[in-house]
């Protein structure tokens, strides 16, 4: 036979895919041929929308934080400083009045001023939307007074309006008013004060963003690069190749995956994210009895190893704890409830229940990976010990609807860490969003009712005694909190450790 | 039209296509227009089931947008209002009554989670994903078919182990090969980037590097039929009377080859590259989680977690019609190979 045919058709493949791949190699900077002016950022999910009043919280405000500076700044204590604004104060006593004034000469993305009236469109507009925060901060009216000076009159007290006015959360997150009057511009475009600003021709919505330095950010020096990329790249194994290949400088990583990417020459930093926790729920006893006595809550507490599952689900990317919250917290509390499952047992007897009890439980799944079902599982069996029998539902996108539908005692899951007034909005009070059943503790109300209404160290005074309550009320399980590995190259600077989110991070360049 | 049976491959159940041939009039003329008059009348009751399951489907899976966008901060108040804005407490009938009476004039309406146009969405992204099917077809055409021409013509040892060789490259997972290639090519040889893609009006040189790798992995299981196919229908063809008496009248092998048995043999290939092409549009999901490519795959992963029905609506209408223009084309081909073959 004559193979010259189809040789030669091998052989024109062959060629065609190494003069490919040597036009890759021939660009000598890796794979990606990129330059030391662009930023390249990896996140494992982005912004459901641009529009940062429709928007929820975690890794998407990487992204927000270099095209939408906000009113105020969080700090990695909770405490919030002042950015846009340059003066504010509490008006009167009890934090229900709130008056800021902001930086002259500042204008938006799109050419127009930052004033008093484009902040008071932004908050009311905020407010109104279907967002996930758009309830945190009850905003009873908006004034303007004078073009630089806003007022807040709040329907309920309020400490902590300049954190609320920070990052966190977005509402600080400001729109230009040509935006606001426009909201689908808003889904397709940035319109903050930032210094950086989306291109939409070289961004595919959910996969990737590209933004470019914007013309009137007020310190032009800010913007370091030329170019930033936000690549969403959910799959974790995909992330660490992207990071082992180069073609990411700053990204999120997860315990599976950080150890990898340290052996590649990846820098990893990682720190305290929020609590894995399984929250008590039904802790007044409507469908599940034995859960409103605090001696078998605490049994719960008694009866799971922390060390043990910490280290085998996260390793050194977490940490046991037996305090839920992360701010205002008692140190000598953080090993409340050391792994003892005789004292489980005894105070299961002494609260009536030699034999234990069965209740239902519901997590995430592992839609979260190790944070969610396998986390609840080893707990279940640490609890099938002491005699509680554990039925686990798996939930998936459902999961709020399922926890929320009165059909489970107990919820698992890995809430982003949040301040405490907000905490009590989430869980405590009666009519906390995440609170089915309404369980509520007239101690922990009235200390929040207090605390609302006190500033700096009083207010810290009393959160302090509130997540204290919270933690020998036994009202969660707390297992580890949870840490979020970072990957950053060589030349990334200026990301602080201790951050509870990488907010506002500098993400310097030093070549 | 013509059987399209196939076997755990892809390949064609009837070997032989003289056996199953038809007389009729070929693919030109009126049999064309009646096919085309056929295919469009069949393809609207296609298209109304498939939506319909698909929102049916879409609507029993657990959880809706309105609680997606509110997350844990929602109030129930709020939850409730943002549901009635969506109208997702409207009736599955109703909601999908809705939606058709929209999209049969081309509005696909506004992606729940983020309020941008369906259809700008979906198509910004036809581009990435078709880039990768029909590189995939060309890579299985053109390798699938020579090396199962050699492994007929060449047989023995050689010719057996090609045939292994595909049966191995069909048996591994899409995401199990694009892992290793990625380790190889783009993290150790560097030659390809791990993950993305480039336009073609960007960079005609990077678009093709971005595509090698995910055209090389989700082309592997479709190489492997069309191998496995041209090589039983070659050898199938190869063995027949007719090559026998040409043979023996002097006819020369290249010809005998290339000119008779190829043509023969291209009949029931056409079938199998039918069936992968359809294929190959699930694999294009897996591959573009892989390689973080931004093209309808991970559009409708993302949107179907988001409960973003209408975005998972055009994406699944877009399928369908590529399903649909497939057949056609397949069946069009029929007519061209082999006239006697009928599309009336």
């Amino acid at each position: 036979m004559n193979r010259t045919p189809l040789i030669a058709l091998l052989a024109a493949s062959a060629l065609a895919l190494g003069t490919t791949a040597c036009g890759a190699g021939s660009e000598g900077d890796g794979p990606t041929g990129t330059s030391a002016n662009e930023l390249r950022i990896g996140l494992s999910f982005g912004p459901f929308t641009l529009d940062p009043a429709k928007d929820g919280g975690g890794t998407p405000n990487v992204m927000r934080s270099l095209t939408n500076e906000s009113l105020f700044h969080m700090n990695a204590d909770y405490t919030a400083s002042p950015a846009l604004v340059s003066d504010y104060k509490y008006v009167g006593d009890g934090n229900k009045v709130f008056e800021f004034t902001l930086k002259k000469g500042i204008r938006f993305t799109d050419g127009s001023p930052l004033d008093a009236a484009a902040v008071k469109t932004w908050l009311e507009y905020f407010a109104k939307q279907p967002g996930p925060y758009a309830s945190t901060l009850s905003i009873g009216s908006v004034e303007t007074k004078g073009e630089y000076t806003v007022r807040l009159n709040l329907a309920s007290p309020s400490p902590i309006v300049p954190l609320l006015l920070s990052q966190y959360g977005n509402r600080g997150a400001l729109s230009s008013p040509k935006s606001v009057a426009d909201p689908g511009s808003l889904a397709k475009g940035t319109y903050g004060v930032g210094p950086y600003v989306l291109d939409p021709a070289q961004s595919v919505t959910g996969d990737h963003y590209t933004l470019v330095p914007s013309k009137h950010y007020h310190d032009p020096s800010a913007a370091r690069f030329k170019k930033v990329t936000v690549r969403i790249i959910p799959n974790p194994s995909s992330m660490l190749r992207a990071f082992q290949s180069g073609q990411i400088d700053f990204g999120n990583l997860d315990s599976s995956t950080a150890p990898a990417a340290e052996k590649a020459g990846v820098k990893v930093m990682h720190w305290r994210s929020g609590t894995i926790a399984v929250t008590l729920a039904d802790r007044d006893g409507t469908a599940t009895k034995p859960l409103a006595d605090v001696r078998v809550r605490q049994a719960l507490n008694y009866a799971i190893d922390r060390e043990s599952i910490t280290k085998a689900m996260v390793g050194e990317y977490g940490r046991p704890t037996s305090q839920y919250q992360t701010e205002y917290t008692n140190p000598a509390l953080e090993d409340r409830y050391p792994y003892d499952p005789k004292k489980a047992k005894a105070l299961l007897a002494k609260a009536g229940y030699p034999k234990g009890f069965s209740m239902d439980v519901v997590d995430p799944g592992a839609i979260i990976g190790n944070w969610g079902d396998p986390t609840m599982q080893t707990v279940a069996k640490y609890w099938e010990k002491v005699g509680v029998r554990v039925k686990v539902t798996q939930a998936t996108t459902d999961f709020i609807q399922q926890a929320l539908s009165k059909k489970f005692a107990a919820m698992q899951w890995a809430p982003d860490a949040s301040p405490t007034s907000i905490a009590y909005s989430l869980l405590y009070g009666p009519k906390a969003s995440m609170n089915p059943f309404g369980a509520s503790n007239a101690k922990i109300d009235a200390l929040y009712h207090q605390g609302q209404t006190q500033q700096g160290d009083q207010a810290a005074k009393t959160f302090r005694k509130l997540n204290s309550m919270v933690t020998e009320q036994a009202i969660h399980v707390p297992i580890y909190e949870y840490h979020i590995p970072w990957g950053m190259n060589e030349h990334i600077t200026g990301v602080k450790k201790g951050s509870w989110m990488v907010f506002g991070a500098d993400l310097g360049w030093t070549n | 039209m013509a059987d399209t049976s196939v076997d755990a491959m892809g390949a064609p159940l009837t070997r032989s296509p003289r056996g199953r041939a038809k007389r009729g009039r070929g693919a030109g003329g009126s049999g064309l227009t009646s096919l085309l008059a056929r295919r469009m009348v069949t393809a609207v009751p296609l298209l109304l089931v498939v939506s319909s399951f698909n929102f049916l489907l879409l609507s029993l899976t657990p959880g809706d947008a309105a609680r997606q966008m509110l997350g844990t901060s929602g109030t129930p108040e709020q939850y409730e209002a943002l549901r009635r804005q969506l109208g997702l407490d409207l009736p599955v009938y109703e909601q999908y009554g809705r939606w058709l009476g929209h999209a049969v004039s081309g509005d696909f309406g506004n992606s729940i989670t983020n309020g941008t146009p369906v259809l700008e969405s979906v198509m910004s992204r036809v581009p990435v994903t078709m880039s990768l099917i029909v590189g995939s077809l060309l890579v299985s055409v053109v390798v699938g078919v020579s090396l199962g021409v050699f492994s007929a013509v060449r047989g023995g040892v050689i010719g057996r182990a090609v045939d292994a060789l595909a049966l191995l490259g069909w048996a591994l997972p899409v995401f199990w090969v694009g892992s290793v290639l990625v380790v190889v090519f783009a993290i150790k040889l560097q030659w390809f980037p791990a993950l993305g893609y480039v336009p073609f009006t960007e960079s005609p040189q990077d678009w093709v590097r971005s595509l090698v790798l995910p055209v090389t992995a989700l082309s592997l299981g479709s190489v492997a039929a069309v191998l496995k196919q041209t090589r039983e229908a070659m050898l199938d063809v190869l063995g027949s009377e007719y090559i026998r008496m040409a043979a023996a009248n002097g006819v020369s092998r290249n010809s005998l080859i290339y000119r008779h048995a190829l043509k023969n043999a291209a009949i029931p290939v056409v079938t199998v590259l039918g069936v992968q092409t359809i294929g190959l549009l699930g694999g294009a999901v897996l591959i573009e989680s892989v390689f973080s490519v931004p093209g309808l795959g991970s559009l409708v992963v993302g949107s179907a977690l988001a409960h973003d029905i209408p975005t998972v609506q055009a994406v699944a209408v877009f399928f369908t019609v590529v399903v649909i223009i497939v057949n056609l084309l397949v069946d069009l081909a029929y007519g061209l190979l082999n006239p006697r073959v009928s599309t009336a």
